[in-house]
């Protein structure tokens, strides 16, 4: 029997008892249950290891579960999710403005018709100039952004994003945390980001999935072991950072990933 | 001096002075030239055959482009083939190696009988084919199997066709590894072309093997040094050329390619 479809205004995704596991293995992630709230910034951190990324995989379409289900608001995935790799994964042999073409092209729209939406994704991740440079002439935040502007040039609802800024510098990398919330204000998305910084998901998000891979991080299925709301308001900038209630959050997340290993 | 002028220079003088050393030992020690020509012996028998030689050379020219470009079009072609269905691969690829490493000198009899005598070239063909279609058909294999994950998944999530991930994405990143077993079977089909005349010995065989064969029988020394030089020539021709190819293909966007200094 089918289950009955969401109720309208319901959450946008909703995973119930979602299961994992390869070639019959222990699994990757296990008896999963969690709904995501349309327009909602929410983070999954974990420890390496704990199926963040798997249950990421799972959300995209890219993995198939083995037990459980995914609901989505309107019956079906979204035909365009975006999706960011950890590395910019770009086309090393086409400039940042075919890159950010790509989903597009495989669409089958023309060059000169998806001209302005290339040229405006990639104005918006602040990029104008650099559509002719191909991805050896860039720096690594420059990548990222390509990525990013890969991401967001077909509109998508939901914005997926797997440690997209483990690579980077400090500084860079609060530079982009600081344009993607911009962006996801401006836009209206919803974005699920995996990352394994604490710190950077209490800057981020509203709310906060802390994963961890079974008992005395043993390795197990990875698992929910917390769900931390960060009611901090929007837009966050350097004093939020340097707030107490920053690091207050900062220190109970931290809690929550030891106790989830413990 | 510069460097690349220098690395230019180096190898021309010690090639003179050789050719000097040469030229000097053997006309002061009164070698007869059926033994070892001097330099200027050989060079008076490349001018006095010039004409002969050089339609001798264009007959094994035309043999090692067209079983070059057959192996090029067949080995990538395959190389798709298997790309598209691991049945097709597993099927084939263990014939594939079975051709590789049969020696072509073995086979060459029983394709000069299938083919017949009064077909030679015909035969000369597929002899320097066999030799030169494997490393195009591995490399490119090999290629086509290296391309990122991350990209894959990018195209599944944008519902790419089998087409367009092999038009968009794996053929341009195999293309480094096409060019590189390019750069082998070129100078493999001209071995297998010079192997395959002298295999096939007399009858319409009238390339630089065959001139070698027959001043060999007639112990005209300096010819066959002259029929050699022109094989040598050929071949440093087929690598440089391919070597340019290489580098005007990648040089704006692959490591292996791309000028650290500049």
């Amino acid at each position: 029997m089918s289950p009955p479809p969401p109720a309208p205004n319901g959450p946008l995704l909703t995973l119930s008892g979602v299961s994992k596991s390869y070639n019959g293995d222990t699994p990757a992630v296990a008896d999963v249950s969690l709904s995501i709230e349309r327009g909602s910034f929410v983070s999954l951190v974990g420890p390496s290891g704990c199926g963040k990324s798997t249950l990421l995989r799972l959300i995209a379409g890219l993995l198939q579960p083995s037990h459980g289900t995914l609901d989505w608001e309107d019956g079906e995935r979204p035909n365009d999710l975006g999706f960011v790799f950890q590395d910019a994964t770009l086309l090393p042999w086409a400039s940042a403005f075919d890159n950010v073409y790509l989903p597009l092209k495989l669409k089958g729209l023309s060059r000169d018709d998806a001209d302005r939406r290339v040229k405006d994704a990639l104005a918006r991740v602040g990029l104008a100039d650099a559509s002719d440079k191909l991805p050896r002439e860039l720096s690594g935040g420059m990548r990222m952004r390509v990525s990013i502007a890969r991401a967001l040039v077909t509109e998508p609802p939901v914005l997926l994003m797997d440690e997209p800024f483990a690579a980077l510098d400090e500084f860079t990398r609060e530079k982009l945390d600081d344009d993607l919330l911009t962006l996801w204000r401006d836009l209206g998305w919803t974005v699920i980001f995996v990352t394994h910084s604490v710190y950077e998901s209490v800057y981020l998000s509203e709310r906060i999935l802390v994963m961890s891979s079974g008992s005395h991080g043993s390795g197990g299925p990875g698992q929910i072991a917390d769900d931390v709301r960060i009611d901090a308001p929007y837009p966050r900038g350097l004093p939020f950072r340097q707030s107490s209630a920053y690091f207050d959050h900062c220190k109970g997340v931290s809690t929550a990933l030891r106790d989830g290993d413990a | 001096m510069s460097m690349p002028l220098f690395r230019i220079l180096v190898p021309i003088l010690v090639g003179i002075a050789a050719l000097g050393v040469w030229e000097a030992a053997v006309t002061l020690g009164d070698v007869p030239k059926f033994v070892l020509p001097a330099p200027s012996v050989i060079g008076t028998a490349l001018m006095e055959n010039f004409g002969s030689l050089m339609s001798a050379l264009w007959v094994t020219l035309r043999i090692t482009l067209l079983a070059f470009a057959l192996a090029v079009v067949g080995g990538v072609a395959l190389a798709i083939l298997f790309s598209q269905s691991r049945l097709i691969e597993m099927a084939l690829f263990p014939y594939a190696i079975i051709l590789q490493v049969t020696p072509v000198v073995a086979i060459a009899p029983l394709v000069l009988i299938w083919v017949g005598f009064d077909n030679v070239n015909m035969a000369l063909l597929i002899l320097a084919w066999i030799v030169a279609f494997f490393p195009i058909l591995s490399n490119t294999t090999l290629g086509l199997r290296s391309v990122d994950h991350n990209l894959m998944d990018l195209f599944t999530l944008y519902g790419a066709t089998r087409w367009q991930r092999l038009w968009s994405l794996q053929l341009p990143a195999a293309l480094p590894f096409i060019l590189g077993g390019m750069k082998i079977s070129g100078g493999l089909a001209l071995i297998g072309a010079v192997v395959a005349e002298f295999v096939a010995g007399s009858g319409s065989g009238t390339g630089l093997a065959w001139r070698i064969i027959e001043a060999g029988n007639r112990l005209q020394v300096p010819t066959m040094f002259a029929a050699l030089l022109l094989l040598s020539l050929l071949g440093i021709a087929i690598f440089f050329a391919l070597t340019l190819l290489e580098h005007l293909a990648l040089r704006r966007w692959h490591e292996s390619a791309v000028n650290r200094s500049s």
